[in-house]
């Protein structure tokens, strides 16, 4: 796959920031000039907004794993011995054990390891990030969610690998202009100059076009004519079709400033898309589907929009702590006890 | 019901080479169980690499593209090997007591090893100046006085590093 590679100098600069920014205390004036070099340049965003992944990325600690413990367990491991590396390379000499050396390493770097460093840009669950690409558009990415920027020559493209995106598309400043497109696995969506949010899902492709217009166009129907999405409509993309769909009940873009915009919610459905930006755990009891919600909610403070709810709603907040994750848990209050005579 | 071979002839090339490469693993390792494993997942990865680029792998010296994927995985299974016992001779060395299930206990491994990808080929002085800075969070003046070694130096340590990994993921 093509990558969008800034030169090596800027990355080395972007680096060379980053020591001046991350790793150790920086004042104003540092910070200044590097937002002006920044600045100067998509590239520099561009190097800056790879490095930062990366750095995230090897911070991506499961439960269990603190960053002392994996540093500590890293540092210890002994080196790979040299003989070991030496035997990988030199299998016999003929060319045909040259050829099997790169179908091997070729496999091993496809296991499942590998993967999540491949995604070019991932969010955790409750984390959300804001990207500017080499053209100017702006790519919001929501919770648990994972894209590749697939710029080239020919096409700006962006495949949803998992969770969802607002795009905030800008015209191609290219003198032949290339579309740009978002590519998930049930298919193709071309943007029409506009923005617009795409979640996908396990079924379908949810599209929601808030400006302009965006052409659907399903992976197992190459041949068919688009079909086009104009603004405040919603469209469900499966391999075979693109459909209407029903405008979901809460502001599909509000989530990218990190609040959850709804009306006439059912609870359970606003519990189901609150436990999506939770970190931790969120689970709920039956017998809260009579509720209704209408309101903005916080997405950064779970516990806290919860407590909210708790004050208008008959409603029992439960923390538990499960011993490497939290863990809530929403149900109905119980009536108040009979007063004991 | 038809249940012939795959044309591509899998199954002649898994009954003519596997116990061959048994008994080759079982001498590396030294255990019939851990060799049986590497070499169901050696045949594994060759039918994966055969059903994704059917043409470029011609078989006329199987043995070699067999042994080629199994250094590759006992190197791997001796390096998860390593990481984890100093996985475990760090944990030994908390203060506070761990438990872990198996399932966590095989994703922090997993994760440790992605890392370890990552770092390798680092000096070990220049990979252990970036862990402490950028996993332990010490700033480059904190990492000298632990390490004695001038700031300079371990700030060039780091830029080192990052390079390292910016050019390992790029090439994925």
């Amino acid at each position: 796959m093509s990558r969008p590679a800034p030169p090596l100098e800027t990355v080395d600069q972007a680096i060379q920031w980053m020591i001046a920014l991350h790793y150790q205390p920086a004042d104003d004036d540092t910070r200044t000039r590097f937002e002006t070099w920044r600045a100067a340049d998509p590239q520099h965003a561009l190097a800056w907004q790879q490095l930062q992944d990366i750095g995230n990325g090897l911070r991506q600690l499961p439960a269990g794993l603190s960053p002392q413990l994996a540093s500590s367990a890293l540092a210890h491991a002994a080196p790979r011995t040299a003989a070991r590396r030496r035997a990988l390379k030199t299998l016999g000499g003929g060319s045909a054990a040259v050829a099997a050396l790169g179908v091997a390493l070729w496999i091993t770097r496809d296991t499942p390891a590998w993967r999540p460093l491949l995604a070019e840009h991932r969010t955790r669950r409750g984390e959300r990030r804001t990207l500017t690409l080499a053209d100017g558009s702006t790519l919001h990415l929501g919770t648990d969610s994972a894209v590749d920027i697939d710029y080239s020559p020919q096409q700006r493209r962006i495949v949803l690998r998992q969770g969802e995106i607002l795009l905030d598309s800008a015209p191609d400043s290219h003198s032949v202009p290339r579309p740009l497109l978002v590519a998930t696995r049930h298919g193709l969506l071309h943007a029409l100059g506009t923005r617009f949010t795409v979640r996908l899902q396990a079924d379908a492709t949810l599209l929601h076009v808030l400006q302009d217009r965006v052409a659907l166009h399903p992976a197992g129907q190459p041949a068919a004519a688009p079909v086009i999405a104009t603004a405040g409509q919603a469209f469900r993309l499966t391999r075979e079709q693109a459909v209407p769909a029903d405008i979901p009940p809460h502001d599909p873009a509000a989530w990218a400033d990190g609040v959850l915009s709804v009306r006439d919610m059912p609870l359970p459905r606003l519990l189901d898309e609150l436990a999506r930006h939770y970190p931790g755990r969120l689970q709920y009891a039956d017998g809260l589907a009579p509720f209704t919600v209408s309101g903005t909610f916080q997405l950064d403070d779970i516990p806290r929009t919860l407590a909210l709810l708790a004050e208008s709603l008959p409603l029992h907040i439960e923390a538990r702590s499960v011993w490497w994750r939290d863990s809530l848990h929403v149900s109905r209050r119980p009536p108040p006890a009979a007063p004991v005579r | 019901m038809s249940t012939a071979a795959p044309p591509d002839g899998f199954s002649a090339l898994y009954r003519d080479h596997h116990r061959w490469l048994h008994g080759w693993l079982r001498r590396r390792l030294n255990c019939t169980e851990q060799a049986a494993d590497l070499a169901q997942d050696t045949f594994l990865r060759l039918h994966i690499a055969r059903q994704q680029r059917q043409d470029a792998l011609s078989l006329r010296e199987p043995r070699a593209y067999l042994t080629a994927i199994a250094k590759n995985l006992l190197a791997s299974h001796w390096r998860r090997q390593e990481i984890e016992r100093a996985y475990l001779a760090a944990l030994a060395a908390r203060p506070e007591p761990t438990a872990a299930s198996e399932e966590a206990r095989l994703e922090i491994l997993q994760v440790l090893e992605r890392i370890d990808a990552m770092l390798d080929r680092l000096k070990p002085q220049v990979r252990e100046a970036f862990l402490l800075a950028h996993l332990e969070g010490m700033t480059c003046q904190q990492v000298a006085v632990r390490m004695g070694l001038s700031r300079a130096t371990i700030e060039r340590h780091i830029a080192t590093a990052l390079r390292h990994c910016y050019i390992q993921t790029m090439q994925g």
